[in-house]
């Protein structure tokens, strides 16, 4: 039988090195596909992923086991993505954005149209999120990475990101919008 | 238009970005969790050994204080009635215990029992940290099985 994430971390804290090692080999994609969208670049994924790992296993003491161990991983990875960025200066901010990431000209616009089905297969052989993510801010990148990818709920990813339930569910709609915007124009 | 614009994001999101080498990227991550684990128990069987050194050299001239302490206080004296005099000790109990009670070198003896305990606590984190340094082995996962 499959052990539970705190089971798993429980045994790690009583000395059993072995089971932090299986939290790594059952959360090592996510977290790589989830800094992969985050930073865009397999080398500093890569670097991301083990930077959140090694972070995970130092405070893994100070976890608390009432809550969700991969919501914590995910901050983790979140939070060593951002550093990644800033430490490359490469955090792009729309002409329509504030400083706190609204976006007035989005607020303004409708939910996007489903993408036609044969634009859409021509998107997803290109690998069309590779080129139009990075044109996203870092926090809805991680937002629709989380939620398309990880399918977290609203309430998780708040947790994640550290920021309120309707701050999320606004940031997902304006970042929908922004990202069917972008891939209309690769199409 | 079968799918909605959720579902298309979520067959884009899940057009997975694959690591490099998914066997080599595991052992990777794992490679550089052991080295964390060695370079930890590395500086805490350190700080083992130093405070077990600390304690080792504070405890020579602590041993030495209390064995002229225990001469010097008489503790020896009322002490070595236990042997010679029983029957004065028998009737007067109560002043013997407090005598000899008064007589402890008590500073010293912490000390000592102190200094010692930080010894035995030093050699204990020693051990146990050369223990995992020793113990984190090299092997290789299955990386199919989780």
């Amino acid at each position: 039988m499959e052990r539970s994430d705190i089971e798993l971390v429980d045994a790690h804290m009583g000395g059993d090195t072995e089971s932090f090692e299986i939290l790594v080999l059952r959360y090592g994609k996510s977290v790589y596909a989830f800094a992969t969208h985050l930073v865009g670049n397999a080398a500093e994924a890569e670097d991301v992923t083990q930077e959140t790992f090694i972070k995970a296993w130092r405070h893994l003491d100070k976890f608390d086991i009432e809550k969700n161990f991969k919501t914590w991983l995910f901050a983790i990875a979140k939070n060593s993505a951002f550093d990644t960025l800033r430490k490359k200066r490469t955090i792009p901010f729309s002409r329509f954005e504030d400083e706190s990431g609204n976006n007035m000209l989005l607020e303004t616009l409708t939910d996007p149209e489903p993408i036609p089905d044969e634009i859409f297969a021509k998107l997803e052989a290109a690998d069309a999120l590779h080129d139009a993510l990075p044109k996203l801010s870092p926090d809805m990148r991680a937002v629709l990475s989380l939620y398309y990818g990880e399918e977290l709920t609203f309430r998780e990813i708040g947790e994640i990101l550290g920021k309120p339930l309707d701050t999320v569910k606004s940031q997902h709609r304006r970042a929908c919008i922004m990202l069917a915007k972008l891939l209309a124009e690769q199409s | 238009m079968d799918m909605t614009i959720d579902a298309q994001f979520q067959a884009l999101f899940h057009h997975f970005p694959k690591a490099s080498e998914e066997g080599i990227f595991f052992e990777r991550i794992l490679f550089a969790l052991r080295e964390e684990e060695r370079r930890r128990a590395r500086s805490r069987a350190f700080g083992g050994a130093v405070m077990a050194f600390a304690a080792f050299a504070a405890l020579i001239p602590a041993s030495r204080e209390l064995y002229s302490a225990v001469f010097s206080s008489g503790f020896i004296k009322y002490f070595s009635l236990l042997f010679s005099d029983v029957g004065s000790i028998g009737l007067y109990w109560g002043d013997f215990l407090s005598a000899l009670s008064e007589a402890v070198p008590v500073f010293s003896v912490a000390l000592v029992f102190g200094l010692f305990s930080l010894l035995l606590l030093g050699l204990r984190f020693f051990g146990k940290n050369m223990f995992i340094i020793n113990s984190i082995k090299v092997h290789s996962h299955n990386f199919s099985a989780v």
